[in-house]
């Protein structure tokens, strides 16, 4: 447990302010290029991926060109794969009645993912009915999960770049392999996760960990919507983008990383904290962070910049899960 | 659970629960802000507010908490429920189903708190009246049975909603006065105040200044 000091304890107003405000401009030629070797990696995906990972991760960190970023996903992610290997799948799932309860859940959520949206803005316009047909056909794939809620805004951020077919096996990869266990009765994955975020927010800054502990603030209460919907709902457009190009790349440490700096970043300054002295104030401050701390810059900087490695990841997994087990009613009392 | 502070204000805790789409976070949302919108989102993040009252000269603070209605966050419902003195079960009248988990909901709610919870039974969206499926006598009755009072409410057409939080607020202020009279009569014979029990009390925002 090497924690270096100073770094990342929190991010100081002045370093914040100047670092958010400035947004890199990416030059056209540098699109260009990028969009070039971002091509030439697709053309041999196998390849790079089993053998040079890290440089897919390294142009990943650096944020996809718009243009590619679809299939870049797609490709990401393991849709691809999964489309190739069931070509079919998608339209015989959508032939299923599907389950009526689950059918129901879905219509009444329909018209409440970014409604205004102009994909979604309509009732019954193309959005919505591609968004029911990719939630049922889930549903109908998959029905021990069946649906759940927070699937709906991933699936329509995922429709808002892809055709529906694709956004489907992404969301196929997503529930089952990125987000596994979140979707499940109990939400033990999730209450989980809340105690090794709060583990780790512990190491990269104690303060702020402190301050949630002494009031009470548990996981649950600000988190649930930053794990369950993979931030679709928290961040900001050009930020979210950002992140989901390394989340799809790395995998679910990456919401850890960006929970870590919005934490920091919302509660670091010993002044909020003073200010924010008590569950409900807390919760206020992180239900709308400052806007610099949600950034772009500022959040993918910081997140490449927490001390935390793959180790210490695991390390708290497995003494949270060892912990959870050996307390099993801890979250119904 | 006596909520009264050295302020003299009372701060409690109050949280909606029901089926999902019933209109929970609407009713919320009229209620603090007298809005109605139909275009917000699915409720996934459990969030509260707050609503500043005042009751024959009594200040009163309410937090309430409006959480996820789908059944899988069923697991969750402890952590917005424990140290509530209040709570809202909200059905849509259109929808029997939704019905049924208030009848959940209140079961659970007995089971894990007893009486030190006020129930109040909310049966959202009349303004669908010619779509009503859950007959009027079988929720009143019900609601009679077990406690709690029954409102008729939309959020939509601003009915029912302040008379709804009003009277729970009362109901909520009644109990903690009768409680805390309990408590003067028992401490009164017990001498040893432990003053580490205090701080218990306060459900949520205990003391929460001005916003």
């Amino acid at each position: 447990m090497n924690v270096r000091k100073s770094k990342s304890n929190y991010f100081p107003r002045e370093r914040l302010a100047c670092r958010c405000r400035v947004k890199r401009t990416v030059s056209p030629s540098t699109i260009l290029k990028r969009e070039q070797k971002w091509l030439r990696m697709l053309n041999n995906w196998e390849a790079f991926m089993s053998k040079n990972y890290k440089k897919v991760r390294e142009r990943c960190r650096k944020g996809i060109p718009a243009s590619v970023r679809p299939k870049a996903w797609l490709y990401l992610c393991g849709g691809q794969l999964l489309l190739e290997k069931h070509p079919n799948e998608y339209e015989e799932l959508l032939q299923a009645p599907g389950d009526p309860k689950c059918m129901d859940d879905i219509r009444k959520d329909l018209h409440r993912q970014f409604p205004y949206h102009e994909m979604f803005i309509r009732e019954e316009g193309l959005g919505q009915q591609e968004l029911f047909s990719v939630l049922k056909a889930y549903s109908v794939l998959n029905p021990k999960v069946g649906y759940f809620q927070a699937q709906a805004p991933v699936a329509a951020f995922l429709l808002m770049h892809m055709p529906a077919v694709q956004a489907f096996w992404c969301l196929v990869s997503i529930s089952d392999k990125y987000l596994s266990g979140y979707y499940n009765p109990g939400l033990e994955v999730l209450q989980r996760d809340g105690d090794i975020l709060h583990a780790l927010l512990r190491r990269t800054a104690p303060a702020v960990h402190r301050h949630l502990v002494k009031h009470k603030v548990e996981p649950v209460l600000y988190a649930t919507e930053w794990f369950l919907c993979a931030l679709t709902r928290t961040l900001p457009w050009d930020s979210l983008l950002r992140v989901w190009d390394c989340f799809l790349c790395e995998g679910v440490k990456v919401l850890f990383k960006a929970a870590l700096v919005v934490l920091a970043g919302a509660l670091g300054p010993a002044k909020v904290r003073k200010r924010a002295a008590g569950l409900c104030e807390t919760l206020e401050v992180l239900r709308h962070p400052p806007e610099g701390v949600l950034g772009e810059e500022y959040l993918m900087y910081h997140m490449q910049r927490l001390n935390l490695t793959e180790e210490d990841f695991e390390f708290e997994h497995q003494r949270q899960t060892a912990r959870r087990r050996a307390m099993p009613n801890r979250s119904g009392s | 659970m006596a909520t009264n502070v050295a302020s003299g204000a009372h701060n409690f805790k109050v949280v909606l629960l029901g089926e999902g789409c019933v209109g929970k976070t609407s009713l919320l949302l009229r209620y603090i802000e007298d809005k109605f919108n139909d275009k917000h989102l699915t409720t996934l993040q459990a969030t509260f507010l707050n609503k500043r009252l005042n009751i024959n000269g009594k200040r009163i603070n309410l937090s309430i908490w409006d959480t996820a209605g789908q059944e899988k966050f069923h697991a969750l419902g402890p952590i917005y429920y424990r140290n509530s003195n209040g709570a809202i079960l909200v059905y849509d009248i259109t929808d029997e189903d939704s019905f049924g988990k208030v009848k959940n909901w209140v079961k659970e709610l007995k089971k894990m708190l007893g009486s030190d919870i006020v129930l109040t039974i909310a049966g959202n969206k009349i303004d669908l009246e010619h779509e009503r499926t859950v007959p009027l006598e079988e929720a009143e009755s019900y609601a009679n049975m077990v406690g709690a009072k029954h409102f008729y409410t939309s959020a939509k057409l601003n009915q029912g909603v302040e008379d709804l939080f009003l009277d729970l607020t009362k109901e909520m202020l009644n109990k903690s006065e009768q409680t805390s009279q309990m408590d003067v009569s028992r401490t009164s014979q017990v001498l040893v105040v432990d003053d580490e029990l205090t701080p218990v009390q306060t459900s949520c925002c205990s003391g929460s200044k001005s916003n």
